[in-house]
């Protein structure tokens, strides 16, 4: 799978320190906080003893191979995290992170979950800890600033993913929305379903008239039967598709007129001109049949 | 400009029709000498048909529609069709975007099928009796 490249709309770890609100001070607490998680092993036991009692840790985590792997990241992801040396570096790293969860398809809400029990520990231990009161608060303060930065990234990484699969779903519905096919030496046919707004309309055009040009076809019968609304905005696309393609010297024909579509048309004053419309595909067909010089003959 | 270096569209006659086939990029001095060729030809020929091929045409801008559609009027007032052959998909697309006239426009796929349809034309002229001044001379002369 590959990922496109955002990194004109991403935020800079600049940005990202901005946003957040965090600090110099807020760094050099969580720097100090290191000494503090002495047992990062232990922490993280800890935190694994928790997902154990989720239902996601035997659908993820089912061999001790990739549980033992999982650790070790984990372990380099929270060193790191106390670290707290936010660069571009760092924020491709976390993307990393997002990418990868996403892809193996961990729901969202879990790996919140996640990211909170470990506050959690984080949390417990400070408190535990010989920092002064106050101290104790604005550190707990600026370990959940960044926990909240680095939660970020992860969704914004996780959202992207969403969006180019949606991207991707709609190109090819919309593609496989106009199939124009050659049914017969000259005759091409598009059955359209669903309804139909300008974007469509014009892949309708641009693939009809392409195929046109490429079967040298000299009938095309569009059925709408199965469009459910005709009204002004729609019959103008198909005047429009119909303009075009007798511009190319094919003549388009719109079968599937149902008495409820003749009645809207006209309700609304619809005048579709000079353009053959028929109530059935059998009617459109046979016609154009006649006008390329066919003759269907019944076999004995 | 230099009107000398301006390429001329080449006209040819084929079955009684002029086949103007176009194959560069359109320009308005272009359009306009092709006007006159096209017209004065018109004139010195016995040709009662006009076929414009565009297959080698790759833009085609309101202006240069306009254009040929003035061309088109003006052979129809000297008594000629015309029909527009070979069209390609994205001139076509535009010229509808555009939102040009189009209408009353004889179009074929190519030039086989132009000609064709104007000899479609023909069979459809001499069955409703149609003639125009030149069929008339024709016809005298047979007479004589």
């Amino acid at each position: 799978m590959e990922y496109e490249d955002y990194s004109d709309e991403r935020m800079s770890a600049e940005e990202f320190l901005k946003t957040y609100r965090i600090s110099e001070e807020d760094r050099s607490r969580i720097k100090r906080l290191s000494s503090l998680v002495a047992d990062m092993d232990g922490l993280i036991r800890s935190w694994y003893e928790w997902l154990r009692t989720l239902p996601e840790y035997e659908q993820f985590l089912s061999n001790t191979e990739t549980v033992e792997r999982v650790k070790s990241l984990q372990k380099a992801y929270w060193l790191e995290f106390l670290e707290a040396e936010i660069d571009e570096a760092f924020l491709s790293r976390r993307r990393r992170v997002g990418q990868t969860h996403a892809t193996i398809g961990l729901p969202l809400n879990t790996y919140f979950a996640g990211m909170n029990m470990f506050l959690e520990l984080l949390v417990g231990l400070i408190k535990q800890s010989a920092l002064s009161e106050k101290e104790k608060a604005s550190t707990i303060e600026s370990v959940s600033k960044l926990l909240h930065l680095d939660t970020a990234i992860v969704v914004e990484t996780y959202n992207q993913l969403i969006e180019e699969t949606l991207t991707a779903q709609t190109r090819s519905l919309l593609e496989m929305s106009t199939p124009v096919t050659q049914i017969w030496e000259g005759i091409l046919l598009l059955p359209i379903v669903g309804i139909i707004d300008s974007k469509r309309a014009r892949d309708i055009m641009d693939g009809a008239l392409a195929k046109i040009s490429e079967t040298q076809s000299q009938i095309f019968i569009m059925d709408i039967s199965g469009v459910g609304v005709v009204d002004t905005a729609v019959a103008n696309h198909l005047i429009k598709i119909t303009r075009a393609t007798r511009l190319m010297g094919c003549e388009t024909t719109i079968s599937g007129l149902s008495p409820a579509i003749a009645q809207t048309m006209v309700d609304l004053g619809i005048d579709v001109g000079s353009i053959k419309t028929t109530a059935t595909m059998k009617d459109a067909l046979s016609d154009a049949f006649e006008r390329v010089g066919m003759e269907i003959v019944k076999g004995r | 400009m230099d009107v000398r270096a301006i390429q001329r569209i080449p006209l040819q006659l084929s079955q009684n029709s002029i086949v103007a086939s176009i194959q560069v990029d359109l320009s308005d001095e272009l359009l306009r000498l092709f006007r006159e060729d096209l017209l004065n030809l018109l004139q010195s020929s016995e040709a009662d048909g006009i076929i414009l091929d565009f297959s080698g045409v790759e833009i085609i801008d309101a202006e240069d529609w306009a254009a040929i559609r003035g061309t088109m009027t003006m052979a129809n007032l000297m008594g000629t069709r015309s029909i527009v052959a070979g069209l390609r998909p994205g001139v076509v697309s535009a010229l509808v975007e555009l939102e040009v006239d189009v209408e009353d426009i004889d179009a074929a796929l190519n030039l086989d099928e132009a000609l064709k349809l104007m000899a479609a034309f023909r069979v459809k002229s001499e069955e409703i009796g149609e003639v125009d001044s030149r069929d008339g001379e024709v016809a005298q002369g047979e007479q004589g």
